[in-house]
């Protein structure tokens, strides 16, 4: 393989492309974090005395909490009090269609390639998108309130279904869980809320598009799905972000509730602003994910794509409550750069007869240092339970590092756990196969890093596939020689 | 925590090296929250252990002896005079005043708390060096014995090993308490291996009496050098090993083999640490374990391939079966790689026995728990065989089948 390749080098000088700014006038909170701006955002949301008092419980708790030290990550120090927590584009408070929404905005997401309107007309994936901390528009609510679904922004479900909100929220992640997901319940800001009644098979796919686009701020958003019996969604979260030199926090909590029976499919394009060549700026990913199968024959399904982020700090897990039920974690986390990522899940087996399934592609490149870590539990009363990980790592380039953190802890006997990890880099025997066939060495690399996470990409939905895979393409280019 | 070392303070004899125990005070006795110690719960080592008023004051002795297939160094834990065991064949073999603390900082990088103990405490060392070229005919046995009393809480026996050029050793390593309640063992080895040296190192633990044990080894290896280690542990009590294998010289070879059979409230905690430093290296860990019911197994390995430690070849299989009731196994199989031209693989499965082995020994008569028995039996001697002393081979064994059969009887 030729040491250097010039057409690669020039484009990975390629600049991230979702780097703009937009010129949107926002309403923002003062800097800092006091009780005060627990209350203001509360306030701002028009919420109810209980989330309120659920917030600032949140709070107490996280005053007393210190950032998490266990990861192999190289975190600066964050000062939580120079973070705006909340900014909301300045607009009309109530939205009936897309036809109210700030044109300046309907721009931005055309930008990203997210049109709601042309979203709305052809591919039928209902989109709810968030900009900064509020989510601005909702794309086919009423043929969806047709089957009972709800598919709302977390502000309005806290307005118009209390007591659902009142039941789930907290139920599979508590405010306390870690420090970041006490951090996001005390301030989070809005989001997105589904909720599949009992039976209903969601005809399209739901989709949340997350935007940070005012300086200095952090984005705390909160996912909440419920999936009541037999019910079946698959859900999509994708993320970008402007070129900063400053870094800006995201701490999101997702939680997911499974019933008996019920369906759940995630997944995740995260894109957000990885810093420059130099590592300056770029977004501190520290994600909460978590989802609870808790009814007998459960599933659910994480997949992500991980390429943005100068951090990544995210563990999608799953309690396996349910008898039957299964869990499965499908991951491609590529870094390039200064880019560093420390991410798997947790598969916790309580039902009986449970099944998880870990599928997890690291590929390095530049200076990037990329960690899997992972745990499988079995518990003793979980019986004839089974586990398969399998987590491989790809390095190009001598400068980076790929680490693998597996846990496996098991207390039945019945249990069948198999653990597997490769690490190497693209063999110079393929490389010279492609060329032989005439295809040029940054084709072949192509080709080999997507043959290499086609395990997971092909579990995305097609639209969300194509994307990822050019997402793939363009943060590896020109790491290779 | 700083009871537990105000107890031991109180109890051991005055330190022989007083920066090591600072260093130790430092960093503090492992708790719960110690990473490196989340399942094997250090505090209640001295919990567990009688109240000491007095202060040990034990003297030990060394006696050694020239066996038909072996050469016998049997050390009596207490305090040693310096001075010569054995001369002759490449081989010398003294007792030497203890090392002083750098030497153990330079090896204890991570900054572990009972190596530094074991330096605070440890006047005295066994020291072993073999000649350039030499190949030592016979396998050297040391047997640490704990007797008499007033020890103190631990006992810290410590040996050092230099391997020099091309030279050829391999050692049986044993320990054994007749006291009860036991000492707790805080063990430390390190061995040097030059240019092209070979050490085989066999470890069989397996207590009669009730005992626990925190063993450290430490292993640097020059170029080309060979290093295998066998460990078995049938723990009666709670056992904590650690292997730290160093690679320092291109086309040195490193082989951890390790069976462990925890029962009935045992601890058998494993960590093995090998570091590519150098490139073109090789080395393969292969950990088993069997646990039967309320036993605890843990294995944690971590492989390290530094920057430039090209053409590595590093693998590592912890496989696991459990048997009775509430048995339990934590692994955690870790591989750290900054160079990108190297081949690291780990797996780690644990389960049952294969259903359709058993069905092809019921098919051909024999009864359930035999099937049973044979396969376990055949699990454990893929480990047994790397033994290559002959005759301590089959008396391992058939230490282990004994151990098997004494499990599966109470199971």
């Amino acid at each position: 393989m030729p040491k250097t390749d010039p057409i690669l080098e020039q484009i990975t000088s390629s600049d991230y492309k979702y780097g703009f700014v937009s010129n949107i006038e926002s309403e923002k909170a003062p800097k800092g974090l006091d009780e005060d701006t627990v209350r203001f955002i509360s306030a701002k949301k028009e919420e109810p005395e209980w989330m309120l008092e659920w917030r600032l419980k949140a709070f107490r708790a996280w005053k007393e909490m210190a950032p998490p030290k266990w990861s192999n990550l190289d975190i600066p120090e964050i000062n939580f009090q120079d973070i705006i927590y909340y900014s909301a584009p300045k607009k009309k408070p109530k939205l009936e269609s897309l036809d109210e929404v700030d044109p300046e905005l309907l721009d931005t997401f055309n930008r990203l390639g997210i049109s709601l309107e042309e979203q709305k007309r052809l591919t039928g994936v209902a989109v709810d998108a968030v900009l900064d901390s509020v989510s601005v528009a909702t794309t086919f609510r009423e043929k969806l309130g047709e089957l009972g679904i709800i598919f709302c922004s977390m502000s309005e479900a806290v307005k118009d279904h209390p007591d659902l909100v009142r039941k789930y929220i907290g139920s599979v992640v508590p405010a306390r869980d870690n420090f970041y997901s006490a951090l996001n319940s005390a301030v989070f800001s809005d989001g997105s809320f589904c909720y599949i009644p009992k039976g209903v098979r969601c005809p399209m796919e739901l989709s949340t598009y997350f935007r940070i686009n005012e300086a200095n701020t952090g984005q705390f958003e909160r996912t909440l799905i419920v999936a009541e019996e037999g019910s079946y969604v698959s859900y999509l979260e994708g993320c970008t972000a402007p070129m900063r030199d400053e870094n800006q926090l995201h701490a999101a909590v997702v939680e997911i509730h499974a019933a008996k029976n019920a369906e759940v499919k995630y997944s995740t394009v995260q894109n957000w602003y990885p810093g420059d060549k130099k590592g300056k700026g770029g977004i501190y990913n520290f994600v909460t994910k978590r989802g609870i199968c808790a009814g007998a024959n459960s599933k659910i399904s994480w997949t992500q794509v991980e390429t943005g982020s100068a951090i990544t700090w995210k563990y999608p897990s799953c309690i396996l409550k349910g008898d039957n039920s299964i869990g499965e974690f499908y991951s491609v986390a590529v870094t390039n750069n200064f880019q560093q990522a420390d991410t798997g899940t947790k598969m916790t087996h309580l039902g009986k007869n449970t099944k998880s399934r870990i599928v997890s592609k690291g590929i390095s490149a530049g200076k990037s240092q990329n960690s899997y870590r992972g745990q499988v539990e079995i518990s003793p009363r979980a019986s004839n339970s089974r586990n398969y990980s399998q987590c491989d790592s790809l390095l190009l380039g001598d400068q980076c590092g790929a680490h693998t953190f597996p846990y496996l802890d098991v207390k039945n006997k019945t249990a069948n756990v198999e653990h597997e990890a490769t690490t190497s880099k693209i063999g110079e025997d393929q490389i010279f196969y492609c060329n032989q066939r005439g295809i040029d060495t940054e084709e072949a690399v192509a080709l080999i890093v997507n043959g290499y996470a086609k395990e997971v990409l092909k579990q995305l939905p097609m639209e969300f596939a194509v994307e990822a895979q050019k997402l793939l393409a363009i943060s590896l280019e020109g790491s290779v020689g | 925590m700083s009871e537990i070392l105000d107890k031991i303070l109180l109890a051991q004899k005055e330190p022989s090296n007083q920066p090591s125990l600072d260093k130790a005070l430092a960093i503090g006795y492992p708790g719960k929250k110690t990473e490196d110690w989340k399942f094997f719960p250090a505090e209640l080592l001295i919990k567990d252990q009688n109240e000491l008023s007095e202060k040990a004051k034990t003297s030990g002795k060394v006696e050694f002896s020239e066996q038909d297939d072996f050469f016998h160094i049997m050390i009596h834990v207490g305090d040693i005079p310096s001075g010569i065991v054995y001369q002759g064949e490449g081989l010398d073999i003294s007792i030497a005043e203890s090392e002083s603390s750098e030497a153990i900082l330079n090896q204890n990088q991570r900054g572990e708390f009972f190596p530094y103990l074991n330096s605070a405490f440890s006047n005295s060392e066994l020291r072993i060096q073999v000649e350039k070229g030499s190949n030592i005919p016979k396998p050297l046995r040391i047997t640490w014995n704990c007797s008499g009393q007033d020890h103190g809480y631990f006992v810290f026996p410590k040996t050092d090993v230099n391997c020099k050029e091309s030279s050829d050793l391999k050692i049986i390593e044993e320990y054994s308490s007749n006291i009860i309640p036991s000492p707790i063992f805080n063990t430390y080895f390190r061995a040097e291996l030059g240019k092209n040296a070979r050490l085989e190192l066999n470890q069989v633990q397996d207590f009669e009496n009730r005992t626990d044990f925190v063993g450290y080894h430490h292993i640097n290896q020059e170029r080309d050098s060979s290093f295998t280690s066998n460990l078995i542990s049938l723990p009666n009590g709670r056992i904590r090993n650690n292997h730290q294998i160093s690679l320092n010289g291109p086309g040195a070879e490193s082989y951890l083999n390790g069976l462990f059979i925890p029962s009935d409230g045992n601890i058998i905690d494993n960590h093995t640490i090998v570091d590519h430093v150098a490139d073109h290296c090789t080395s393969d860990e292969n950990y088993k374990g069997i646990i039967f019911d309320k036993g605890n197994g843990i294995f944690n390995g971590k492989i390290f391939v530094r920057e430039g430690a090209q053409k590595t070849m590093a693998f590592q299989s912890n496989k696991n079966i459990l048997f009775g009731n509430n048995p339990t196994i934590h692994t955690k199989p870790q591989l750290e790689i900054w160079a990108d031209d190297v081949k690291c693989t780990h797996g780690a499965t644990t389960g049952r026995l294969d259903p359709q082995q058993l069905f092809y020994l019921r098919s051909r008569g024999i009864d359930p728990d035999e099937a049973e028995r044979m396969l376990t039996r055949g699990f454990a001697n893929e480990i047994i065989e790397r033994i290559s002393i002959e005759g301590f081979r089959e008396k391992v064994e058939k230490k282990v089948l004994e151990h098997l059969k004494e499990a599966y009887d109470r199971n």
